[in-house]
């Protein structure tokens, strides 16, 4: 069966997404979109189900709407906000998870208590798991680099409330994206790469970063790890990659994407890239390479690597943040 | 003597003209925009080559309805405008939009061609409502959707979306 599951999948159907009344009375996708942000809007969770059942086109058209996004963040307070909450039927099962009335489609979810073994805290941990788990996008998005240690305290706070309840936090995971701060002197990088990696077996990771700098090893050997043990692994995408060496081995089969904040690398001679010397990936203090030829040849050089470039304008991002899906 | 007020001739598809006063054209963020690029050419038509007469009427009476409302920001977008916050329609907008659906969609791509933002939302919502309480096979009916799914494809797509029933 063919249920688009990624990014790429839906890219491919909903371009032909389209409401009809007559061949000339056609609505475009993006219009379909619109009505379907509606239905989202109103928490129309069975329409949207039978728009998905229609065709596949309108079935990749829902899917970013039906489906859980789960963001981690640390915006104003202690919160985690699943999108599309309904997902999991709070009414039925938590009467505690009434929408917050500032926003009818996020549910904030306060972890601001220590956990603990009070019952309160079991029926946290058990919302969160059933969230978690039938979660299909885990976006981990401080919204600034300032703010990436009170993320990191939210991300440790959930890991601990959940870590007797489950081995795999995101069974359902297909979509990772990670929008990482600059590194530089940021501690706590394993930490976040101990929790995305209970995301066993996202297909897409999309890596957002301001600059990858010192962690940048560290997150290498993760995304290595994954194209090794993760055989659903079939993309990843690098937004703005600034420079260094978030190179690792290409596995043929996967779909590499990168963009550029700009094409030249703008490696700093005069700081010290241990990692780097030590794995003989260093550019040369002179280096003018167009940073984008050189990735792109260093990943062709895995022959069934499928490799493009694409350029990702700043200001798009963004609005796209809470659409995971609307990447491309 | 009462002023005289400023119009702005806009040319339909089927080569109708439309006086119009300019407070009502400039519901339309596309037309503002082309009006600007015209500056003083005063009676030079604007043409707007996707909008029909028939359509251009209807679209007029919502705009003259909604002259004195503040205009969206031009800047604004879809997650933090207010007007996305419900998707209720105003009382009079949707005894307005009771059109047929040929109609309906022909609106929806008007509003979109010419930038009229909130008449967009109304012209979405109100799809968005006929599609409520209605089965996969009535939607298709609604929209004209060719089933492509195989039996075996359209019975798991439905045990998927199990979760969602009332």
């Amino acid at each position: 069966m063919s249920t688009p599951t990624t990014p790429s999948d839906q890219s491919h159907y909903i371009l032909y997404a389209a409401f009809t009344s007559s061949n000339e009375h056609r609505l475009p996708p993006e219009i379909v979109c619109h009505v379907l942000s509606y239905l989202e809007l109103d928490r129309q969770l069975r329409a949207l189900a039978n728009i998905a059942q229609c065709c596949k086109s309108l079935l990749a058209a829902a899917f970013p709407y039906l489906y859980t996004t789960f963001i981690i963040t640390a915006k104003s307070n202690d919160t985690i906000f699943p999108t599309f909450i309904a997902h999991f039927r709070p009414e039925e099962d938590d009467a505690s998870c009434t929408p917050a009335s500032e926003h009818p489609t996020f549910t904030p979810m306060s972890l601001t208590s220590t956990p603990t073994s009070t019952s309160t805290s079991t029926a946290e941990a058990q919302r969160l798991i059933k969230i978690l788990g039938i979660t299909k996008s885990l976006i981990f998005k401080p919204f600034d680099p300032q703010e990436f240690p009170e993320s990191m305290k939210l991300l440790t706070k959930l890991t601990s409330i959940l870590s007797d309840q489950s081995d795999t936090l995101f069974p359902s995971c297909r979509y990772l994206q990670l929008h990482l701060p600059h590194w530089k002197k940021c501690d706590q990088f394993p930490d976040l790469l101990k929790f995305v990696s209970h995301a066993t077996a996202p297909s897409t990771i999309c890596v957002k970063s301001q600059k990858l700098d010192c962690g940048c090893s560290a997150l290498a050997d993760y995304l290595t790890g994954c194209w090794t043990k993760n055989p659903n692994l079939r993309e990843i995408i690098f937004h703005e990659v600034q420079h260094c060496c978030l190179l690792p081995d290409a596995r043929p089969r996967i779909q590499i994407r990168i963009s550029f904040r700009d094409h030249k690398c703008n490696y700093d001679p005069h700081r010290s890239y241990g990692h780097l010397k030590k794995e003989n990936k260093r550019c040369p203090p002179d280096c003018d390479n167009d940073w984008a030829e050189v990735i792109v040849r260093h990943l062709q050089s895995y022959p069934a690597a499928e490799v493009t470039t694409e350029d990702y304008p700043i200001a798009q991002q963004s609005r796209q943040l809470s659409r995971p899906f609307s990447t491309r | 003597m009462a002023e005289k007020k400023q119009t702005v001739i806009l040319q339909t598809s089927d080569d109708e003209q439309f006086t119009v006063e300019k407070v009502v054209a400039e519901r339309s963020a596309m037309i503002k925009s082309m009006m600007e690029d015209l500056g003083d050419q005063e009676g030079q038509a604007i043409p707007l080559p996707n909008v029909s007469s028939s359509v251009l009427t209807k679209i007029l009476e919502y705009c003259d309805h909604h002259k004195t409302e503040p205009l969206p920001a031009p800047d604004a977008n879809d997650a933090d405008d207010s007007r996305r916050k419900t998707s209720e329609i105003g009382e009079w907008d949707s005894r307005w939009i009771q059109v047929d659906q040929e109609m309906l969609f022909e609106i929806i791509l008007a509003a979109n061609y010419l930038d009229i933002k909130p008449l967009l939302d109304v012209g979405c919502k109100t799809v968005a409502n006929m599609i409520k309480g209605k089965t996969p096979e009535e939607i298709r009916k609604l929209f004209n959707i060719t089933n492509d799914f195989t039996p075996e494809e359209e019975e798991q797509i439905r045990k998927e979306n199990e979760w969602a029933e009332e």
